[in-house]
């Protein structure tokens, strides 16, 4: 009888002690990176995008992670997702409406008896220590109906200084959406590494205009054989909404080149 | 008087209470251990209480709870969150009950503190309320509750809240 409850306990317990293999064929050296999404990715209890959460995402072994940026009315780029501050903050209005020097203080409210605040990039990057030994994904957040190339030229430029500053030129993908933007921060320098944001034929069209390094796309939106055909234009794809380990071993199993993942742990641990 | 000083004052006192029960044929579980989802302590918490005061079917309890967000801090070293529900419970009824009570949470958190960016402790008193649905048989076993839970964070900021919690009497 023991030795029938012994068997059955090592059959529950063989399959957990597996570490799948996987053969990753991609344009990453064949090596897909684990990135977080905002630092600890959502619903986690430090919030996307502050200090706390990209931190804790670096130190716990993450080949980078991806942070949403946007500008304050004074030129100062700061780490925050949302178009309005009052939807997780306890202030109101809009980013780029505000000086840096308004919305300095202000804190996140996503969790009871916190005081986590918000951070400009400029103070992220001095604080990380060897920042140039990992990967950062900054998604351009602009919400700003402001379309002057003027406005462009003010973003572009306030984004390549925090770049040259920091020494970030091989280690940053930038996240563009629109095609005004692109222009403009080709122009600026055109060896930034760009990464487009939009439905997969969209997106591919504007890689093969503008010479861009890849495709950002949800994991739902793309297919394994759309990825294959990405690479086959020597497009990079990196995914988000992998919020959950399943999602995770689906972007794995699709041979993407980046994962933006809310479990990083999961990540992680699955890729190392 | 400072509001956070008078509360603590309250709370003070009712430790020194003493339970006077009026039924004294009859055992009444003075104890309970419970868990509650959302609630006081934040997204969840781990809770003792002990009625400290019985009239007929009001009972008066004290409550005192922990809670946690990250064992660890951002640099991955252990460096718990602290939380520390406290309150003190009106309940009335037989086996349904209504409760109401007030009291205080102390939080302890790890946070990035400016200009350096290093872990650190910071402690902070809020203010709580509770009203909701309670069921629990006076001789004791399982309890389950839920209800509004409302919090002054800092004593600064009103926050709606909502917790469920099971537990046991005894």
């Amino acid at each position: 009888m023991k030795n029938i409850i012994a068997l059955f306990v090592l059959i529950c317990i063989a399959p957990s002690c597996q570490k799948e293999e996987f053969d990753i064929v991609n344009l990453n050296n064949n090596r897909v990176l684990a990135l977080g999404h905002g630092g600890m990715g959502i619903g986690h209890t430090y919030p996307m995008n502050s200090f706390e959460s990209i931190l804790n995402c670096l130190n716990l072994g993450a080949d980078g992670t991806e942070i949403d940026i946007q500008m304050t009315k004074d030129s100062v780029l700061v780490a925050f997702h949302d178009e309005s501050l009052e939807h997780s903050t306890n202030m109101s209005g809009q980013i780029f409406n505000k000086k840096w020097s308004e919305i300095c203080n202000a804190v996140y409210t996503d969790l009871p008896y916190t005081n986590y605040r918000l951070i400009t990039l400029d103070e992220l990057f001095s604080t990380v220590a060897n920042q140039t030994e990992y990967t950062f994904f900054l998604d351009c957040k602009n919400f700003n109906p402001d379309t002057s190339s003027a406005y462009l030229n003010t973003f572009n430029n306030a984004l390549v200084k925090i770049i040259d500053d920091h020494h970030l030129e091989n280690n940053v993908y930038i996240e563009l959406k629109r095609k005004d933007f692109i222009k403009s921060l080709k122009t600026i320098r055109p060896a930034l590494k760009i990464f487009v944001y939009n439905d997969f034929d969209v997106a591919l069209e504007f890689v093969n205009e503008f010479q861009l390094e890849g495709i950002t796309i949800s994991i739902d939106n793309i297919s394994k054989d759309e990825v294959k055909k990405a690479h086959n234009n020597g497009t990079m794809i990196a995914v988000f909404n992998a919020h959950s380990k399943n999602r995770n071993m689906d972007a794995i199993k699709k041979n993407v080149d980046f994962i933006q993942s809310d479990k990083v742990k999961h990540l992680i641990k699955t890729l190392k | 008087m400072n509001i956070k000083l008078f509360h603590i004052i309250i709370l003070l006192l009712s430790f020194s209470c003493k339970a006077k029960s009026q039924l004294d044929t009859n055992y009444i579980a003075q104890n309970s251990i419970y868990i509650e989802a959302g609630g006081i302590g934040g997204y969840g918490s781990l809770n003792y209480e002990r009625i400290i005061f019985i009239k007929e079917k009001l009972k008066i309890g004290m409550r005192i709870g922990v809670s946690t967000y990250n064992l660890t801090d951002y640099t991955i070293k252990f460096n718990p969150d602290i939380i520390i529900p406290i309150a003190i419970n009106g309940v009335y009824g037989n086996k349904h009950k209504i409760v109401v009570g007030f009291g205080q949470t102390v939080s302890n958190i790890v946070e990035a503190n400016r200009p350096n960016w290093e872990p650190k402790r910071k402690t902070n008193l809020h203010g709580n309320f509770t009203i909701g649905y309670r069921y629990q048989k006076d001789t004791g076993g399982i309890m389950v509750s839920c209800g509004y839970t409302p919090i002054i964070e800092f004593y600064n900021s009103y926050r709606h809240w909502a917790g469920i919690l099971i537990g046991y009497a005894f």
